[in-house]
């Protein structure tokens, strides 16, 4: 092995981007501390976006103190299924999907009765799964549907909502990919957990292969389907959206998460001020090589 | 809402690290150059803690324990020794040139415990001999008694007599030969065997094989055989841990002083560093009272004193540091806590080049060199073992307190609560079964051990305990180093006797700080695409 080729290997001829350099040269620079509130808490967050026409997931009700937290049950008339999540989680803890049949409760891991969801969302009151252990706000969120095109990369038995992951540099959108939750992630989208990563060309909205943990697949490793050559519905209004983000909460250096639903189209589901790394992976391109 | 881009200030992060190198050499230079100061002065000696542990059973009628004290001597210095007597009556006395201590009672009933510590230093003496020295020399009167016979070195004793004969002992020209001869006999004509009993010199010379009692009370028996005045020393072979064995070797009065000589482990005309006198003579280490259902076990701990010499030497000088520590003693803050807190700053980096140039992940960021810190007092092996065996409870508790479905504090104050029941029966457990190192479980930091259990526990929900193991393996590793780090004892010499090093460990921090490289993880991480073309 020669010396020029040692060189061609290294990380930053790839253009890649390791932790140190993203917090010093990205995350620090670019990122106020006095501006994270506007993303840490979830519901603030979405009032800020919905407010410059943003949509988001609709709240269907806020439980902050004894009073809702006595009736929050009404909140949840004629809904058959939620997504409970507190206001200042953080890595996607204390967030439960519920369904509901009459006065049935039914979650991930089977039936719950009505007293253990109200310990959950106290538990969310409390503060047990807030990014500071303070007390905390908890809501409830319509449960979101894949769109049909993202819902054919999905293994029908994995379940869970696929997102697309946008990361922005002020106005600019740099670099994107499609999280798939899989049967190994246990319908989570969350690459650590299992979920796939799909990177996406900006300019066409068209996928372009995949990774899955720290590896490069070509193919699905649940359905066998080609990750590459499928088009993202709405693309340009995922990034008409994604380039406003960045100046309404005041953050230079961004992930944007979106959901494509098939009802209302895309949404925001959460801004992210330490965007992940793994998305070079799945582009099989280093965010150096694009950022400024 | 306006994004602005914040950009660090190069002039500072160039300048400081600079500033501080210049002013901590500028201080060692100013103490080496003007003060005095060396790193012989400062770098601290070998010491070990003695800890004797008396325990026994009164039972109404009267009580006596004595015990042997060590002495100071041109190899040793004994320091800091501090008595515990519960309610005997207590006094320390000499007799025959070695120094006891005795413990009294008229009559007491019920469990009581004695105890006896002391700081010792010792140091390797040799001694010459001078191979003209004839085998006739002038002995003092008050220690001729040392030349006769005793119910344990029969040197009078015909069988003896006639050994001496048959290795030519009378012959001989100088002292010297004579004492060679004696030596390399005990040294290979006797087999040496563990043996726990009194072994008299005759008894070693029929049976051609003894332990270390045995092989002196033979020299000794041959030395005054042949006009050489001799005793028996005892003493202990220091090395960290506890034990009750003690060992035995033996002195010849050689041209007015005494010589040390020890058969069982081969030194001749010296005593090597991690001998301990304590007494000479045939003397019980420990006499007492029979039927009190008594136990003793002694306790080593190897620990770093300053120099005595040193010490005095920089006390003049304004500057000097260890007039600093020395206040603090008088504030009652130990020694011990100070040089943990002095280290602290040099074990971080254990935690800092872990995760920011190799990049592993540990259960919260300095957790490790807390970790760290409760390792000093067990030891690095036993500290391991405990905290593996006290994260596992602490994690069976969660797991329990987990199907309760109980709030978060509550929970966490849960497992505090049994951390600490289970670490103070492991603490009553170690004292009672003899293990001290068990005993100092009770050190450890407990809240950091219970928010490592809570860790432990959310990874392995999350992630499976795979991840969990993994991430109790590497904190761990972390704390390991770190606790090397700390530990270094001249490491921590430099950094007592010269502070300003920590300022150095700053500029350190400073530049790993503003290293935007890649850890080394991520060459790992990115494998895949490092080891294919560039799309």
């Amino acid at each position: 092995m020669n010396f020029a080729r040692i060189k061609r290997m290294l990380p930053s001829a790839k253009g890649l981007l390791g932790i140190n350099a993203r917090n010093l040269n990205y995350i620090y620079t670019h990122n106020r501390r006095a501006c994270f509130p506007n993303i840490d808490d979830k519901l603030r967050c979405k009032n800020l976006l919905n407010r410059h026409g943003i949509p988001t997931p609709k709240t269907l009700g806020v439980i902050d103190g004894p009073r809702t937290l006595i009736n929050w049950q009404a909140y949840l008339d004629g809904i058959s299924e939620f997504v409970i999540k507190p206001s200042r989680g953080f890595g996607g803890e204390g967030i439960m999907i519920v369904t509901r049949e009459e006065r049935e409760f039914t979650n991930s891991t089977g039936p719950i009765s009505t007293d253990d969801l109200e310990f959950h969302i106290m538990q969310i009151l409390n503060g047990a799964f807030s990014i500071d252990n303070r007390s905390d706000t908890a809501f409830f969120e319509e449960k979101l549907i894949n769109e049909p095109a993202i819902s054919e990369l999905i293994s029908t038995e994995a379940g869970g909502v696929a997102d697309i992951r946008l990361i922005c540099q002020h106005h600019r959108p740099v670099m994107a990919m499609l999280r798939l939750p899989t049967r190994a992630s246990a319908g989570k989208a969350n690459l650590h957990q299992g979920g796939l990563g799909v990177g996406i060309d900006l300019a066409t909205g068209r996928t372009n292969g995949g990774s899955s943990r720290n590896r490069i697949i070509k193919k699905h490793p649940e359905t066998g389907i080609d990750l590459a050559g499928h088009t993202i519905p709405y693309w340009s209004e995922i990034i008409e959206y994604g380039s406003q983000i960045s100046e309404i909460v005041g953050l230079g250096y961004v992930g944007v998460d979106f959901v494509c639903d098939a009802n209302q189209g895309p949404m925001v589901l959460e801004v992210n001020a330490r965007p992940g790394l793994n998305i070079q992976i799945a582009n099989q391109t280093g965010l150096r090589s694009v950022l400024k | 809402m306006s994004v602005e881009i914040r950009k660090h200030s190069r002039f500072l992060t160039s300048i400081a690290p600079a500033i501080l190198v210049l002013i901590a050499s500028a201080m060692a230079f100013y103490k080496i150059a003007f003060l005095g100061y060396n790193l012989d002065a400062v770098v601290q000696s070998e010491s070990y803690l003695l800890e004797t542990v008396i325990d026994f059973d009164g039972h109404g009628s009267g009580v006596e324990v004595t015990l042997a004290l060590p002495q100071k001597s041109s190899n040793q210095e004994v320091r800091d020794e501090s008595f515990g007597s519960e309610d005997l009556k207590f006094g320390t006395y000499r007799s025959g040139g070695n120094r006891f201590a005795r413990w009294r009672s008229d009559g007491l009933s019920g469990h009581r415990q004695l105890n006896y510590s002391t700081t010792v230093i010792t140091r390797n003496l040799r001694y010459v001999i001078d191979t003209t020295l004839p085998t006739q020399q002038p002995i003092p009167d008050e220690i001729g008694g040392l030349l006769l016979a005793d119910e344990y070195t029969q040197s009078d004793h015909s069988e003896i007599t006639s050994l001496a004969d048959s290795l030519g002992l009378s012959g001989a020209k100088s002292i010297l030969s004579n004492i060679r001869t004696i030596y390399e006999y005990a040294v290979d004509g006797l087999k040496y065997v563990v043996y726990s009993g009194t072994t008299d010199a005759l008894t070693a010379h029929r049976l051609g094989e003894a332990s270390c009692g045995g092989k002196s009370r033979l020299m000794a028996a041959l030395g005054r055989n042949s006009g050489i005045p001799s005793r028996l020393v005892g003493g202990k072979i220091l090395s960290s841990g506890q034990a009750r064995s003690t060992h035995i070797w033996v002195e010849f009065y050689i041209a007015g002083q005494w010589v040390p000589f020890c058969p069982t482990n081969k030194y001749f005309a010296e005593i090597p560093s991690n001998y301990l006198i304590l007494y000479h003579g045939e003397v019980p280490l420990l006499k007492r009272t029979k039927d009190i259902n008594f136990k003793y076990y002694f306790n080593l701990r190897k620990r770093l004193v300053s120099q005595a010499a040193g010490l005095a030497k920089l006390k003049e000088h304004p500057l000097n540091i260890l007039n600093v520590w020395t206040t603090f003693k008088r504030a009652a803050i130990s020694l011990e806590l100070l040089r943990i807190i002095i280290m602290l700053p040099i074990g971080i980096l254990s935690v800092v080049v872990f995760r920011n140039l190799i990049g592993v992940e540990t259960f919260g960021t300095f957790m490790p060199a807390l970790i760290a810190i409760g390792f000093r007092d067990t030891g690095l092996i036993q500290g391991i073992f405990l905290f593996t065996v006290i994260l596992a409870f602490g994690a069976t508790i969660r797991v329990a307190s987990n199907r309760m479905q109980l709030l978060h504090t509550p929970r966490l104050a849960i497992i505090l609560s049994f951390v600490v029941m289970f670490m103070l029966s492991l603490t009553a457990l170690g004292v009672h079964l003899g293990f001290l190192n068990l005993a100092r479980v009770a050190l450890f930091p407990m809240v950091i051990l219970t928010l490592t259990v809570e860790r432990f526990s959310l990874i392995a929900e999350e992630s499976g305990w795979i991840d969990a193991v993994r991430v109790a393996v590497l904190t761990m590793l972390v704390a390991a180093v770190a606790y090397g780090l700390m530990a270094w004892r001249l490491l921590q010499s430099v950094v007592i006797g010269f502070p300003e090093v920590l300022l150095l460990v700053v500029a350190i921090y400073i530049y790993i700080g503003r290293y935007s490289g890649f850890r080394l993880a991520e060459y790992v991480r990115f494998r895949y695409l490092l080891t294919r073309p560039s799309r």
